[in-house]
C-alpha cells in the first residue's frame, strides 16, 4: 500500500465537496479518475497531496512514501492557474521539482541537472531548455511541468487533466511514457474529462462526485457510470481504434 | 555654475541615486515578475498616514512611514489570502486609509509641517547619512535573503500553489519578500517622492523585462539601468533647476522608449 484514505469528508469554508471517500492506492496501479465539473477531482487530489486537510477521516502513507526522506508523490497540476510570464527558463521549471520542505537553502546538485537534463531530453524539451516560460507553448510547457514531476523519481505521479494543451502526438507519447513509468511498478492517478481516450492505458476507474466509487476495470458502461452516480460523457474517438470504449461483455449475456 | 561634485549634498544625492538602483534591481525586479506594482503603489501611499503621525507625535516622519508602510504590505497580502477581499479591493482600502490618516494627522498638528513636499515629491538633495544608511541596511539585507534562498524564492514565486505541494513556506517567505520590498520602497520616498517611488522601483526592470526573462538577468541589468538612470536625472535636475524626483522618471520612461524602439526594430527584423 503506498496511500490509503479512510473516510474522508472533505470541502472548503461551508462547503463539503467529498463525502466518505475511501481510496487505496498500490504500487503499480493505474486509477483514472473521471467524474463531473464541481464533483470533487481536484478536492481528492488536493486531500491526497496534503494541500487540503479532510474534515474528518485519514489519510494513511504506506512506508515508502513515509520514511522516504525524498519527494516520493509527483505531481502535474492544472495548466490554469499560474502566471506563465514570470522570467523563469524550463530548466529553471524542471529543477523546481528537487526542491521541497525539507531544503529551504537547497542548492542544484550535479546529479540533479543531469536528471533534468536527462527527462528533458526523454520529453523532447531539451532544444528549448534555455528558452523562458512565457515563450514556449501549452504542450511544451506541459512537458516541463511533467518533468518536473518526474524529477525526484517519484513512486506516485497524480496528474490533474494532461491531455488540455496538447497536441494528438504528444498526448499519445505522453500516454505511453507513463505506461512505461507505470510498468516499473510505480503508481499513476490520472484525472481526466475525457475517459474515452485514456481507457487503453488505466487499470482501474474512481468515479468522483461527491462519493467516490471505484471500479477495478478500465472498461465501463453509461450504465454503470449511472449507477456510480458520475454523470460524465463517455467520448468516445471511433478514428482510433484503441481508444474506443468497448461495450461491457456481462451486459450483453 | 559650479562643479556639483564640490557639494557634498551632492555627493550624498549621488550615494542615493545608486542605493536607488540597487533597490530597483533586487525589490523592484520582484515587484514586477510577481505583479505587485499596484500593491507597491498602495502600500506608497498609505505610508503618508505615517508622515503624518510623524508630524503629529513629533517624531521621524520616516520611521511612522515605515510602520505604516511595512504594516499595509503585509496587511495587503494577508487579506487577500485568509479573506474573501481581492487584492485591487484590499490595495484600494489601504492606499486611501494612508492617506485620510495623514491628512487629519497633518491638519491636526500646529504649525507648517516642515518639508511635506519633499515627501511628496521626493528630495534628493536633503537625504540625511542615517537616510542612506538605512536604505543601504534594508538593500543588503534584502539581497543576503535572496542569495541564501535563490532556487526556493524562484519556484515559490512562480508557482506558489506547487510549491506549497512540496510543502515549502510559501507564506512565510511571500510575508517576508513583501514586508522587505515596502521596508526598501518607503526609504526611497525620500528620494523620489510617494507619488513617483514606484516608477523608480518598477520602471527599470520593465525595461530589461523586453529583453530577457532571465530573472538573475532582470536584476543585474535593472540594478545598472537604474543606476544610470538616477545618476543622468540627478545631473540634470541640478544644471536646469528641476525637481529632482520627477526629473529622475522622465529619464526612466525616455530610456523606456528608446527600448521599446529597439525592442521594435530587433523584432521586425
Amino acid at each position: 500500500m503506498l496511500i490509503q484514505l479512510k473516510d474522508i469528508t472533505a470541502g472548503y469554508q461551508n462547503s463539503i465537496v467529498l463525502r466518505n471517500v475511501n481510496l487505496t492506492v498500490n504500487p503499480g496501479d493505474y486509477i483514472g479518475v473521471i467524474g463531473p465539473n464541481g464533483g470533487g477531482k481536484t478536492t481528492l487530489l488536493k486531500v491526497i497531496l496534503g494541500i487540503i486537510k479532510p474534515q474528518s477521516g485519514k489519510v494513511f502513507f504506506g512506508d515508502k512514501i513515509r520514511l522516504s526522506k525524498e519527494k516520493t508523490i509527483g505531481y502535474l497540476p492544472q495548466l490554469n492557474d499560474f502566471d506563465k510570464r514570470f522570467p523563469v527558463s524550463v530548466t529553471d521549471i524542471v529543477l523546481s521539482g528537487f526542491l521541497s520542505g525539507n531544503a529551504v537553502f537547497h542548492r542544484y546538485t550535479k546529479q540533479e541537472r543531469e536528471r533534468a537534463h536527462y527527462l528533458m531530453k526523454k520529453m523532447g524539451i531539451e532544444n528549448i531548455r534555455k528558452k523562458p516560460a512565457g515563450e514556449i507553448s501549452g504542450g511544451q510547457l506541459q512537458r516541463a511541468l511533467l518533468s518536473r514531476a518526474l524529477a525526484s523519481n517519484p513512486e506516485i505521479l497524480i496528474l490533474d487533466e494532461p491531455n488540455t494543451y496538447v497536441d494528438n502526438k504528444f498526448e499519445h507519447e505522453l500516454y505511453e511514457s507513463l505506461k512505461a513509468f507505470n510498468e516499473e511498478g510505480k503508481a499513476i492517478i490520472l484525472v481526466t474529462h475525457d475517459v474515452g481516450t485514456i481507457s487503453y492505458y488505466i487499470k482501474s476507474i474512481a468515479c468522483v462526485n461527491e462519493t467516490l466509487f471505484f471500479h477495478p476495470s478500465n472498461i465501463i458502461t453509461e450504465k454503470q457510470l449511472a449507477t456510480y452516480n458520475c454523470p460524465i460523457q463517455i467520448i468516445t474517438h471511433g478514428d482510433i481504434p484503441h481508444t474506443v470504449l468497448k461495450t461491457h461483455t456481462q451486459s450483453h449475456e | 555654475m559650479n562643479n556639483p561634485l564640490e557639494y557634498a549634498f551632492f555627493i550624498k544625492a549621488l550615494i542615493a541615486s545608486i542605493l536607488a538602483g540597487i533597490s530597483s534591481g533586487i525589490a523592484g525586479t520582484w515587484i514586477v515578475s510577481k505583479r505587485k506594482v499596484f500593491v507597491t503603489g498602495g502600500v506608497s501611499h498609505s505610508s503618508f498616514g505615517g508622515i503624518g503621525l510623524g508630524y503629529f507625535l513629533g517624531i521621524s516622519p520616516v520611521a511612522g512611514a515605515i510602520l505604516f508602510g511595512v504594516l499595509s504590505a503585509l496587511g495587503i497580502e494577508y487579506m487577500s489570502y485568509k479573506t474573501r477581499i481581492r487584492e485591487d479591493s484590499a490595495i484600494g482600502i489601504f492606499w486611501s486609509l494612508g492617506m485620510a490618516l495623514g491628512i487629519i494627522f497633518i491638519y491636526l498638528t500646529p504649525g507648517y509641517a516642515p518639508n511635506l513636499t519633499g515627501y511628496l515629491f521626493g528630495s534628493i538633495l536633503i537625504v540625511s547619512g542615517t537616510d542612506l544608511i538605512a536604505l543601504a541596511a534594508a538593500n543588503a539585507i534584502l539581497l543576503f535573503f535572496f542569495i541564501l534562498f535563490y532556487p526556493t524564492l524562484l519556484f515559490i514565486s512562480y508557482d506558489p500553489s506547487y510549491a506549497e505541494t512540496n510543502k515549502l513556506p510559501v507564506r512565510l517567505f511571500n510575508y517576508i519578500l513583501m514586508g522587505l520590498s515596502a521596508l526598501i520602497l518607503v526609504l526611497n520616498i525620500r528620494i523620489a517622492g510617494i507619488i513617483l517611488v514606484i516608477s523608480i522601483l518598477t520602471i527599470p526592470p520593465t525595461i530589461v523585462n523586453l529583453f530577457s526573462h532571465n530573472y538573475l538577468k532582470i536584476m543585474i541589468y535593472s540594478t545598472l539601468i537604474s543606476i544610470t538612470g538616477a545618476v543622468i536625472g540627478l545631473f540634470l535636475s541640478y544644471f536646469w533647476s528641476l525637481p529632482s524626483g520627477a526629473t529622475i522618471v522622465m529619464v526612466f520612461i525616455m530610456i523606456f522608449g528608446i527600448a521599446r524602439i529597439i525592442r521594435r526594430i530587433q523584432g521586425s527584423s
